[in-house]
């Protein structure tokens, strides 16, 4: 009897200590993570609520919202003529420009990640671009953009190429967003660089010693330790790129003839424009639930490509 | 553990608040001017020894927030009990304010533009000044031009009082007129002759234009109204209900068509994508353009610039006869303010000679006895607009409450696809008309 | 590394990048060209490349037509109060998602992500109405306060660099008699410089340009920012180009020098041979 309940004895209390590290850990976790805890209850869950209940009214803003249950999202799929038309043209613009971002960025940051004399100032080149804003960006990129005067044509003629109509062409609008876009990829390029500085240099050495050539070294090394930073840049890649919404506002008020409505921009339109805030937030909850779909696909395959060299799982 | 986590983030976090409230006690004192109606302000009249506090909102920027500014500051001088917060917004001016009107906390004083008014009085956010305007400290009537006071009325009520108002009219380059030996155009011409007029004006070299006729933005819905209107009766019915029949009737297809053949048969206008990369580059100032469709805003300019030698002329008359339409900028009182008659007395200010004395050397103002003494109705470069205030017209906006998301957008699309390439007007003007109807059913 | 050894690769480097370089600066030519003229030369056709006589002026007379130096203070205030209070929330957050485990951690990881992807339009208006009940509209408060509070991009970004770190490390610590706290600062942060500094400098140039918070929360035009001032050149039919630019240029000058200035510190985290193996 005394063996057994002694054996038992030995068992539970590492299963006891066990349990109370975790609730320990658990405990630890809650208090580091409570400053951002606050800020959702206080700052996140509130407004997005109640742009949820928003989406179930009707409201000018002018007068009290007024019930209309489900129908902006029937309205919505529908009857909106540009719905569609609208989230065609963000995903177009996805699903082009979050992988070009991608490969474009990384590609940029491993020319810059060098030692070399003046890579600093190369770094800090690349970078302005996405530090200039407004009215002067836009201003810019007509003049850039002019099909008969502007420099991009002026350039291909040099060549014997008649450019096309750029943001004024139906057609090239919005390849053109996606060609400005990547101008001020550099901008993310210091993302780019805090990956790849976390890579020890000791793992490039032994691989050098072991014969390998750059482009294993790239292949085994690189890329699988620089697969959380990939992830974080996917994510919030495809998160930024489908609520793209500055040019459209900006430059070309999602014109010419809608080809650059982009879908944050057309739910602006309704809110701001057409003074319906209801069925704003019902598109605002249409594209959240697109997009956190989106996302958590991502993240679910995650697990099979990602590696992480110090999670404890 | 907690210990040293205090003791190594406390400071910091310390300074952190002190830095913050600091600030706050800084900024609070303004916060009282944004609680609504309870904080005791009262509405008495302007003589009340009380201090009155006001918000004032204004989207301008540069030298017209100064002007505005300076008047405010005179009207403060001779009222000392009257404070009034200026806050300018510099850009989403309707984004901010549609955001005050919805969490019910909105200035005082609104500055309005013509088409803001039908919208926001008919649901309540503008308060309703036509007492005010009667009353003992009201307004006399035959002091201002009705038809521009009229533009801020809406069913029948008054809603705003007009600050400065422009209209169109064709300004013209009297050089080029001379180079190309063509007579300057006169009052009561037609939108025929501006055609011919202007085809006259334009040269092309190695193929490429280098000087167009006329220039008119007309992607513009607004802008394209005095063209529309003197071909046909207007987009919209006169109730404002039904665009089938008006934004495709036969005369707005041959207005739309002498649109259409001015940019692609004989280009004598310059396209979208010329006045775009234009922009920040004046092309009526710089040569280009022989006659421009504006209104007076950039006339003081022009009249220091040395090299260029204009002149203006009203706008051409069609079938139809003359229309113009009015550019209104004014200030109305928020419904739910608690100063309402402390806000009239400011506007009735800002509106009569305390601010149109400023603000009339840069805008036709509509309070007569400054506007007659500036030359406004007799100098031969405002006379053309000032003439033309017996034709103003009613503009879609103020017909149709849901304009903006019935026939504008419609309107706009349809505008967009005449000049983007040659389209048969009148099938692309019935889609628009079907689907502005058809919005308007939503 | 390898580059020193191949003199050809390098230059071809400095090829690629230099013509690259040509399209990123050319807007800069511009605005710097522009911020020079006379009013008569902005409309000038063809645009003028060169301005002469440079209009030196324009700069000392758009930093004194308006109050550019207070909007420049308060911009800085605000900037350095949200940076620090974002390095400050995320870091810790960030540890916690990375290195504690507690039941409900995963969906709140995803909660926390999803806070990003709601449009601002549609939340503005109740955010709005939230600040003013408690009096912080027309203060600095809602632009600085809330980073003291974690933001999900940034804790997203730290969580995934904190991952990467060996577990080892912090066992060591632990033996050590290290704390939660005591991990973080002496283990997680100096391995993580670089990360850091991003975060910094991110966090720097949102707040700097910030337009659309500080739009809708200040009114008195005392309390605005750069990005609010610069758009007091938008006239409403006159935009002042030269001046414009000129204030432009210089507002972008501390993103731009901190970016280079962190580029110095940007180095391989302390190496963790030693532990290994």
């Amino acid at each position: 009897m005394e063996a057994i309940t002694s054996r038992k004895a030995a068992k539970t209390a590492p299963r006891k200590q066990k349990s109370l590290l975790k609730r320990k850990e658990a405990w630890i976790f809650y208090l580091l993570v409570s400053p951002w805890l606050i800020h959702l209850v206080a700052l996140d869950a509130g407004p997005m609520l109640a742009s949820l209940y928003f989406s179930f009214t009707e409201w000018n803003m002018l007068t009290a919202p007024e019930w209309v249950g489900l129908s902006n999202y029937a309205d919505a799929l529908t009857k909106d003529p540009l719905f569609w038309k609208s989230l065609a043209i963000t995903f177009g613009f996805a699903i082009v420009s979050v992988p070009l971002n991608l490969v474009v960025g990384l590609a940029l940051a491993l020319l810059l990640n060098t030692s070399l004399p003046g890579t600093r100032l190369f770094r800090t080149i690349y970078y302005l671009p996405s530090q200039i804003n407004g009215v002067a960006v836009m201003v810019m990129w007509v003049f850039v953009f002019n099909p008969d005067l502007g420099l991009l044509n002026t350039l291909l003629a040099q060549f014997g190429i008649q450019g096309p109509g750029w943001i004024f062409d139906p057609n090239w609008a919005l390849p053109s967003l996606v060609f400005m876009n990547l101008w001020s990829v550099g901008g993310g390029t210091i993302i780019w660089l805090a990956g790849l500085k976390g890579i020890p240099d000791s793992l490039y050495e032994s691989a050098t010693l072991d014969g390998a050539n750059a482009w294993k070294r790239f292949r085994y090394i690189t890329l699988p330790l620089l697969t959380p930073t990939i992830f974080f840049n996917l994510i919030t890649g495809i998160i930024g790129a489908l609520q793209k919404f500055g040019e459209a506002y900006v430059m070309t008020k999602g014109g010419p003839l809608n080809s650059t409505r982009f879908f944050n921009y057309h739910l602006y339109d309704y809110a701001f424009g057409k003074f319906e805030m209801g069925f704003a937030s019902a598109l605002a909850w249409l594209l959240f639930v697109i997009i956190l779909a989106l996302t958590l696909l991502v993240f679910s395959t995650s697990g099979r490509w990602v590696y992480y060299g110090g999670d404890k799982k | 553990m907690k210990k040293k986590f205090l003791r190594k983030w406390l400071p910091a976090l310390l300074i952190g608040v002190i830095a913050l409230t600091g600030c706050a006690q800084q900024n609070n004192g303004t916060a009282a001017t944004n609680e609504p109606a309870a904080n005791g302000n009262t509405s008495t009249g302007t003589a009340g020894t009380e201090r009155i506090k006001l918000r004032m909102t204004t989207w301008s920027t540069a030298d017209s927030y100064e002007m505005q500014k300076s008047v405010l500051d005179n009207y403060m001088k001779e009222h000392p009990n009257v404070e009034i917060t200026f806050e300018s917004v510099p850009d989403g001016y309707d984004q901010k304010l549609l955001a005050q009107f919805a969490i019910g906390d909105a200035p005082d004083i609104i500055m309005l533009g013509e088409t803001h008014i039908p919208i926001f009085s008919e649901n309540g956010g503008l308060a309703d000044l036509t007492e005010l305007a009667a009353g003992p400290n009201g307004i006399k009537r035959d002091e201002f031009y009705e038809d521009i006071v009229d533009y801020g009325k809406y069913k029948d009520k008054l809603y705003s009082m007009p600050k400065d108002w422009t209209n169109m009219a064709i300004l013209y380059n009297k050089k080029l007129f001379d180079e190309a030996n063509v007579p300057y155009p006169k009052a009561g011409w037609t939108w025929d002759e501006l055609y011919e007029t202007a085809k006259k004006l334009t040269k092309t070299e190695n193929g490429k234009t280098v000087q167009w006729g006329f220039k008119l933005p007309g992607t513009d819905q607004r802008r394209v109204q005095p063209l529309v209107l003197a071909y046909g009766d207007g987009i919209v019915s006169p109730d404002g209900s039904t665009y089938q029949g008006y934004m495709n009737s036969p005369g707005t297809v041959q207005a739309l068509q002498w649109l259409s053949d001015a940019y692609h048969k004989d280009k004598i206008m310059p396209s979208s994508t010329d006045t775009d990369s234009f922009k920040g580059i004046d092309m009526f100032a710089a040569g280009k353009v022989a006659m421009d469709f504006n209104g007076r805003w950039p006339i003081e300019k022009y009249m220091e610039d040395p090299q260029l030698d204009f002149g203006t002329v009203p706008l051409p008359v069609g079938p139809k006869g003359a229309n113009n339409f009015v550019f209104y900028g004014g200030w109305g009182i928020y419904a739910k303010s608690p100063n309402k008659e402390a806000a009239w007395d400011v506007i009735k200010y800002m509106t009569s000679r305390g601010g149109a004395e400023i603000f009339g050397d840069f805008g036709f103002v509509a309070y007569k006895p400054v506007a007659e003494e500036k030359g406004q109705a007799s100098d031969p470069n405002y006379k053309p607009f000032t003439d033309e205030i017996p034709n103003t017209k009613t503009m879609p906006d103020m017909i149709d409450v849901d304009y903006p998301k019935s026939g504008k957008p419609a309107f706009t699309e349809a505008l967009e696809k005449i000049l983007l390439s040659e389209s048969d007007v009148k099938q692309v003007l019935d889609e628009a008309a079907a689907a502005a109807d058809q919005a308007k059913q939503k | 590394m390898t580059l020193k050894k191949h003199p050809l690769l390098g230059s071809l480097l400095y090829l690629l990048l230099g013509v690259g370089s040509i399209a990123m600066l050319f807007p800069f030519v511009w605005m710097l060209s522009t911020s020079f003229k006379s009013d008569a030369q902005l409309y000038a056709w063809p645009p003028v490349w060169l301005p002469l006589p440079l209009q030196v002026e324009n700069y000392a007379r758009a930093f004194t037509k308006l109050p550019f130096g207070l909007w420049f203070g308060n911009t800085a205030l605000i900037t350095v109060l949200s940076v620090f209070g974002t390095l400050l929330s995320c870091t810790v957050t960030a540890y916690g998602f990375a290195r504690y485990r507690a039941p409900g951690r995963g969906v709140l990881f995803m909660i926390m992500i999803s806070t990003m992807m709601i449009p601002w339009t549609v939340v503005m208006i109740p955010k709005f109405f939230l600040f003013t009940q408690i009096g912080w509209v027309n203060t600095f408060l809602p632009l600085t306060v809330p980073s003291f509070f974690g933001n999900a991009f940034y804790v997203f970004l730290l969580r995934q660099f904190f991952l990467t770190i060996p577990p080892d490390t912090e066992e060591a610590a632990k033996i050590d008699g290290a704390g939660v706290f005591g991990i973080l600062w002496h283990v997680m942060l100096p391995v993580t410089v670089p990360v850091l500094i991003t975060v910094a400098i991110f966090q720097f140039d949102a707040a700097w340009n910030d337009f659309l918070q500080p739009l809708i929360y200040l009114n008195k035009q005392e309390l605005f920012t750069i990005s609010l001032g610069m758009n007091f050149f938008n006239g409403q039919f006159d935009v002042q180009w030269n001046y414009l630019m000129a204030v432009a240029c210089v507002a972008m000058l501390p993103t731009v020098i901190l970016f280079f200035i962190g580029q110095k510190y940007f180095v391989q985290g302390i190496a963790l041979t030693g532990i290994k193996g």
